[in-house]
């Protein structure tokens, strides 16, 4: 399910995300994006706001910093790292265009960067789990902080703290 | 009542400030405005507690405010007992903590109040004394006791209190007089003095009693008596407080509106446009300025506390030092304010433990008895600078070459003294008579230099140390000098830069099979460093056409040039804090929007430290002693 039309979702955008925070009061919403086949979830309350991807906007030229990471990004006169999440989990990086999505998150420390996704696929309430991921190759996957479930599918939580980090 | 807790907080603030700003002055003597002050700052405490429904605080405050009702009628001399003033500061300190814990229980706090006001009782041994004034039934006959009791409170410095003793109803008479007068001093008085007041008075028509205990519900209420309740009128403050977030983020859309006029700048070349956007932009700058200056505090309530910290803890290690303190009014930027306390506790105790000698061996050496220590403030060119001298015994450089050898350090001489901010140099004690209590003083230089700032430090033997901290007057604005690697703007804060030199101007010679460039500038010579080499990500676009490139001098360490492929200029820079992309790269301090691109603004430090463990070198003697890459 795409929780947005084709065409508009740019402009209203924030206030789906207003309504969206505005009714988890009781349980945790997630924003649920797949990733070749497999689907993540970050805690809405990590996030700020969703933004179109912008390659303008993005600085590439940036001493050391890691692979995963895009660039620098300014937007509205802030500035913060893009990660490219299928870099992060260790498969080729995407072709981004501006039908794609930047989460922009905060960290628990106040540490602001952007996590690009192709798509967003759902945003739904979630139980978090304690099934830890397994350990595949020589991937760190310690910013998975658990595997939960949702319609019998496998959704990884993703840990915000440990996204930059790791 | 959570919002009259929080006026009270931000009130206590400000008595702490006050307090603060008196102790600072307490090395010239206590003034009466001084006492006033304090006064009025713990009537206005008392009120507060009050309204909070702290009965008990009040109620020992109130003692506090007759203590100090001492001072204000002179009947003691404050000066002689200066170190109350730190009392009383301790007891707006540990209110100010009880109020933000939001306590119920008042008990605990009341009773150490209690504790800390006996011992300033007992240090000006002020005594209550009470007795009990009666007169004769038939007085009236003879004058009018009250004229007694006027005059009593007019030449001694009494309360008084009317004890109601009246017959029943039936025993009444009514010419006769029944009140007797409880008389309170707070202060040691003379009993003879008193009666002194009564010379013209048969004794048989009045009696002196001392007291030890008088129920208190016998009293009146003290106010209809009291009449010298003249309480100074409440100051009005012209301020807000403002949290520094909220300037932040105003610091920040405000950057988005520079970038978004430069966008139409780029898009229009309508003449009247432009001319529109140059209004809008100087209108803007001035905004930046003023926000910046909102950020800006007063250094004095922190350096203040120096005095305290000074005067306890030398008393305690058996030293008597005079702090001064000059030009603490001096403006900084509040995350300057919040980090540079902890450095300047660590020199300053350094200073106080192992830099000023002991009273005998000072005289010895023909110093003056008391040790002295200076804390100096000032701006120059485009820094704040804060010096801290003493007149102590100086760091033994001796002793540091012997601990360099021991480690295994190479130095340059000019550099030796910058050896004892390197890590692990200062956590043993026999070696640097500075480090007893490891401290680390390459954790006070880290702390500094987070700030963009720098620490140096000079000495001479057995006339002292001088510790220099440099400090960015503004975190956000900075001028900086602009280079380009590639097609990514680079910024380097101006004050680091030595020299800009063209590539084709100097000598440079390839060493050791053109591993390592050295440059020939001014006799010197200095090592070539290719970015590229210390970060990944980073490409020269002029790498092989030297002639075009430009290179950036700096005489940190033993001096060191970047190469860059072009310099652009000195721009005054808006520089935004980046956590996240520091967390990344710690070279990279800050990022600024310079014409809608981004512009890493660069900390020099941690790029030096970068350099020195990518290229390991040493410049002995003109000449590079080893090196690797």
């Amino acid at each position: 399910m795409n929780i947005y039309d084709n065409n508009d979702y740019i402009d209203n955008e924030e206030d789906i995300l207003r309504d969206i925070i505005g009714s988890t009061k009781d349980k945790d919403k997630f924003i649920i994006f797949k990733v070749e086949n497999e689907r993540y979830a970050i805690n809405i309350k990590d996030v700020v706001e969703l933004v179109r991807y912008d390659d303008e906007k993005i600085t590439r030229e940036v001493p050391n910093i890691p692979p995963y990471i895009i660039g620098i990004m300014t937007l509205r006169g802030l500035v913060f790292p893009v990660i490219d999440f299928k870099k992060k989990i260790g498969i080729p990086g995407g072709n981004y265009t501006k039908f794609n999505i930047i989460i922009v998150t905060e960290d628990s420390e106040n540490n602001r960067f952007g996590v690009v996704v192709e798509d967003i696929e759902n945003i739904l309430p979630l139980r978090e789990s304690t099934t830890k991921p397994p350990e595949v190759g020589n991937i760190n996957v310690d910013f998975i902080k658990c595997i939960s479930d949702f319609n019998n599918n496998m959704v990884s939580i993703i840990d915000i703290d440990k996204l930059l980090k790791a | 009542m959570e919002i009259i807790r929080n006026a009270f907080l931000q009130d206590i603030e400000d008595y702490v400030e006050d307090m603060t700003y008196i102790i600072s002055k307490i090395s010239d003597g206590i003034n009466d405005e001084m006492i006033n002050n304090i006064f009025r700052i713990f009537h206005s405490i008392k009120a507060s507690t009050n309204i909070l429904g702290y009965r008990n605080l009040s109620n020992s405050i109130n003692e506090i405010e007759n203590i100090i009702n001492n001072f204000k009628s002179k009947k003691i001399d404050i000066n002689k007992y200066k170190n109350i003033v730190f009392d009383l500061q301790d007891i707006i300190l540990e209110l100010k903590s009880f109020i933000m814990e939001k306590k119920e229980d008042d008990t605990p706090l009341k009773n150490d109040i209690d504790f800390k006001i006996k011992r300033i009782k007992d240090t000006i041994s002020i005594k209550e004394v009470r007795f009990l004034l009666s007169f004769s039934s038939d007085i009236m006959k003879i004058c009018d006791p009250l004229a007694y009791i006027k005059i009593l409170k007019k030449n001694f410095d009494i309360e008084v209190f009317p004890i109601k003793d009246i017959p029943t109803i039936e025993n009444i008479n009514p010419v006769e007089y029944y009140t007797k007068w409880e008389i309170v001093s707070k202060s040691n008085i003379d009993i003879s003095e008193i009666k002194k007041v009564f010379e013209f008075l048969d004794e048989e028509y009045y009696k002196i009693d001392i007291i030890n205990n008088v129920k208190e519900e016998k009293r009146f209420d003290k106010k209809v008596i009291e009449n010298n309740g003249n309480i100074n009128k409440e100051i009005k403050y012209d301020f807000l407080k403002v949290s520094s977030r909220d300037i932040d983020i105003l610091l920040d859309i405000l950057n988005e509106i520079t970038s978004i006029f430069s966008t139409i700048k780029g898009l229009t070349g309508d003449e009247r446009i432009l001319d529109v956007i140059e209004s809008a932009d100087s209108n803007i700058f001035l905004f930046q300025q003023i926000l910046t200056n909102m950020r800006l505090v007063s250094l004095e309530p922190l350096l203040y506390q120096f005095y305290r910290v000074v005067n306890e803890y030398s008393n305690k290690v058996g030293k008597s030092i005079n702090l001064k303190i000059i030009g603490a009014d001096i403006l900084v930027d509040k995350s300057i304010f919040d980090i540079i306390e902890t450095p300047l506790n660590h020199i300053i105790r350094n200073a106080i433990d192992h830099g000023i000698e002991y009273q005998d061996e000072r005289l010895k050496k023909g110093k003056s008895q008391n040790g002295n220590i200076i804390i100096n403030c000032y701006t120059q060119e485009n820094n704040i600078i804060i010096g801290i001298k003493d007149d102590g015994r100086g760091i033994d450089i001796e002793k540091i070459k012997e601990k360099a050898k021991k480690n295994g350090l190479k130095y340059v001489e000019s550099d030796i003294m910058n050896l004892i901010f390197e890590p692990g140099f200062s956590t043993t004690d026999e070696i640097t008579e500075y480090s007893g209590r490891g401290f680390g003083l390459d954790i006070v230089k880290e702390n500094i230099r987070k700030v963009m700032g720098d620490i140096e430090v000079k000495t001479k033997k057995d006339f002292g140390t001088e510790f220099i901290i440099k400090l960015p007057i503004s975190l956000f604005i900075t001028d900086a000098i602009i280079f380009l690697i590639g097609n990514q703007k680079y910024a380097i804060p101006v004050n680091y830069v030595d020299k800009i030199i063209k590539f084709n101007k100097i000598n440079s010679i390839s060493k050791l099979e053109g591993k390592l460039d050295m440059a020939r500038i001014d006799d010197k010579f200095y090592p070539i460093i290719y970015l590229d080499r210390v970060f990944s990500n980073v490409k020269y676009s002029n790498y092989i056409d030297k002639e075009k490139s430009e290179l950036l001098v700096f005489n940190i360490g033993n001096g060191f040039a970047i190469f860059t492929d072009k310099i652009i200029g000195q721009e005054k820079l808006f520089i935004k804090g980046t956590p996240a992309i520091t967390k990344i790269e710690d070279s990279i301090v800050g990022c600024s929007l310079l014409d809608g691109a981004l512009v890493f603004v660069l900390d020099i430090f941690s790029l030096y430290k970068k350099i020195k463990s990518r290229y390991n070198f040493y410049v002995v003697n003109n000449e590079v002693e080893s090196f690797m890459i």
